[in-house]
């Protein structure tokens, strides 16, 4: 069954193959991270559990994404949503999970998630509603949805979650949360510019809808799989010295 | 990313959002947003070179204002007599000034740093004029007396300058690391600046891409820089202390800019409103950079 799929995909079907690969390099990733949460520590299994979730929950995503720009050649939005609406959210969790030790709360675990919920929410209204083209829609619902974006990115860079991970007496964890910084700067910042990139949007043209394609399911894979192994680079290390004592 | 670049960073989504609305933002509506944010931080960022001077070096007020005014008006005299050369000071002058406020937190070694500062400034200016190459010639072919700064775009020397300047400041930041005088997440964010300048020049007209760096990457800086220096020297300074010090001669400067537009629009002095501006800014840009090099070498 997999090898029909295989063959059916057109050698120039860069689209599907990034869909292919994708699943494939999620599942992966799911496999890797629920195996290895044997070698860490305790306190740091959640975390490794969370990052197997998120690249499971997206391999699942992308086997029926790669069926359905299959037949029918559109662009799965609304499976893409989905995703992220689900994942996502688990990416702020990580952040919770990390600063925990150094005293994060539910509170801010729950203003994350509010958040990255909020910013999907609009999102998905902006770009899925929106028949007729009308830019203000797009705008308006963008410009809501970047809201919640840039709360997160305060948050991390500056806020809280850095604040946390500065207190937490962890050079590794304190690394760690920078790179997930960074990868909620420069990773995600590909999704308001896809955004944009839509019919209305300011940068429309730039990239043909396929190609926009290609771009999420390579960042998307960056994002997810990059994401997981920074928790567990910090999970391996802090459970080394939690043995080494 | 620090608080200044997130701002910029929030600034540039907001501009893209009405882009997207109207596709393109009117001239006057430039120009109006631009001297609204300049006049409420570029301004004040240098109305305070008395104290900071005075500070640092034993001066009486009537010598630094003696200095200081001398140097204006020996700069706007090199002006009439030629107005190319001065402008080319001037952009020296600006990215020398540009590069060290970007650059002065860092421990980069004295035998390099001045060079690296000017080669990060000049990356900066070179690549505000590459992107924005056809509009600057339109803008200076408004008038008469502009049109020969033109001269910067002949023979394509400034994309030259753009991509030398581009390469070697990567390569300086790479030096800077390997040798230990920038940590590495220094390095990334500067890479980080570096790409968001070239993307937001790329992306937004001239006014617009200038007025987001000069506002939100340099003069708010300093601003910062010199509130938390005078925090110091003041034992505790609170911000409304801190405004009523830049009150003065931010005033002060606004005025003589009222009174010289109201000389140039009732043609009492011969000079375009945009070579007004070129050298209104430039003559107060080379002694402020004075002050900011004694500032930068006592601040760290």
């Amino acid at each position: 069954m997999l090898l029909n799929v295989v063959q059916s995909i057109a050698p120039d079907n860069y689209v599907a193959f990034t869909f292919f690969i994708g699943y494939i390099a999620m599942l992966a990733a799911s496999v890797f991270f629920f195996v290895e949460r044997n070698s860490v520590s305790d306190k740091w299994k959640m975390s490794l559990l969370v990052s197997g979730l998120i690249t499971g929950i997206a391999a699942v995503h992308y086997y029926y994404m790669r069926d359905y720009n299959l037949v029918t050649g559109d662009s799965p939005t609304f499976f893409r949503y989905v995703d992220w609406i689900l994942t996502v959210p688990l990416m702020c969790v990580e952040f919770y999970l990390l600063t925990r030790l150094a005293g994060a709360t539910k509170s801010l675990l729950w203003k994350l998630i509010f958040a990255s919920t909020w910013m999907l929410v609009c999102g998905y209204i902006g770009e899925a509603f929106n028949v007729d083209g009308s830019t203000s829609h797009s705008v308006t619902w963008g410009v809501l949805s970047t809201l919640g974006y840039l709360y997160i990115l305060h948050s991390v860079w500056m806020g809280e979650v850095a604040g946390l991970a500065d207190s937490s007496g962890s050079e590794v964890v304190k690394k760690g949360v920078r790179y997930l910084a960074w990868f909620v700067l420069v990773g995600w910042a590909i999704y308001p510019v896809g955004y944009m990139c839509m019919d209305g949007g300011w940068l429309n043209g730039i990239f043909e809808a396929s190609t926009l394609d290609i771009w999420y399911n390579i960042a998307d894979a960056i994002n997810k799989i990059g994401f997981g192994l920074v928790v567990y680079t910090i999970a391996i290390s802090e459970s080394k010295k939690e043995l080494a004592k | 990313m620090n608080k200044f670049s997130f701002l910029y960073l929030i600034t540039c989504y907001f501009l893209a959002s009405i882009f997207t609305l109207n596709n393109h933002i009117d001239i006057s509506h430039q120009i109006i947003g631009s001297l609204f944010l300049i006049t409420l931080f570029g301004i004040p960022h240098g109305a305070i070179d008395n104290i900071i001077l005075k500070s640092e070096v034993k001066i009486s007020n009537l010598r630094f204002y003696s200095l200081y005014i001398s140097c204006i008006l020996l700069y706007i005299i090199t002006w009439f007599v030629s107005p190319i050369i001065s402008f080319y000071l001037f952009l020296i002058i600006s990215s020398y000034h540009f590069g060290e406020s970007q650059l002065a937190n860092y421990k980069i070694s004295n035998n390099n740093k001045k060079l690296i500062y000017l080669i990060w400034g000049t990356a900066l200016m070179s690549t505000l004029f590459y992107y924005n190459e056809i509009e600057l010639i339109n803008l200076f072919s408004l008038f008469e007396d502009t049109e020969n700064l033109n001269s910067l775009f002949y023979h394509n020397y400034f994309k030259i300058v753009f991509y030398v300047s581009n390469i070697l400041i990567f390569l300086s930041l790479i030096f800077l690391q390997l040798k230990n005088q920038i940590k590495a997440s220094v390095f990334r964010n500067e890479l980080f600046q570096l790409f968001l300048l070239h993307l937001t020049f790329y992306l937004f007209p001239v006014i617009i891409s200038f007025t987001l760096y000069f506002v939100f990457l340099h003069s708010l800086k300093v601003l910062s820089q010199e509130f938390n220096y005078l925090n110091i020297i003041y034992k505790k300074l609170s911000i409304s202390k801190f405004i009523i010090l830049l009150a003065p001669h931010t005033l002060l400067s606004l005025a003589f800019l009222a009174f010289f537009i109201y000389l140039c629009q009732n043609n009492i002095i011969n000079i375009s409103i945009l070579l007004l501006t070129v050298i209104g800014i430039s003559v107060i840009t080379l002694p402020h950079s004075i002050v900011m090099t004694k500032f930068y070498e006592k601040f760290k």
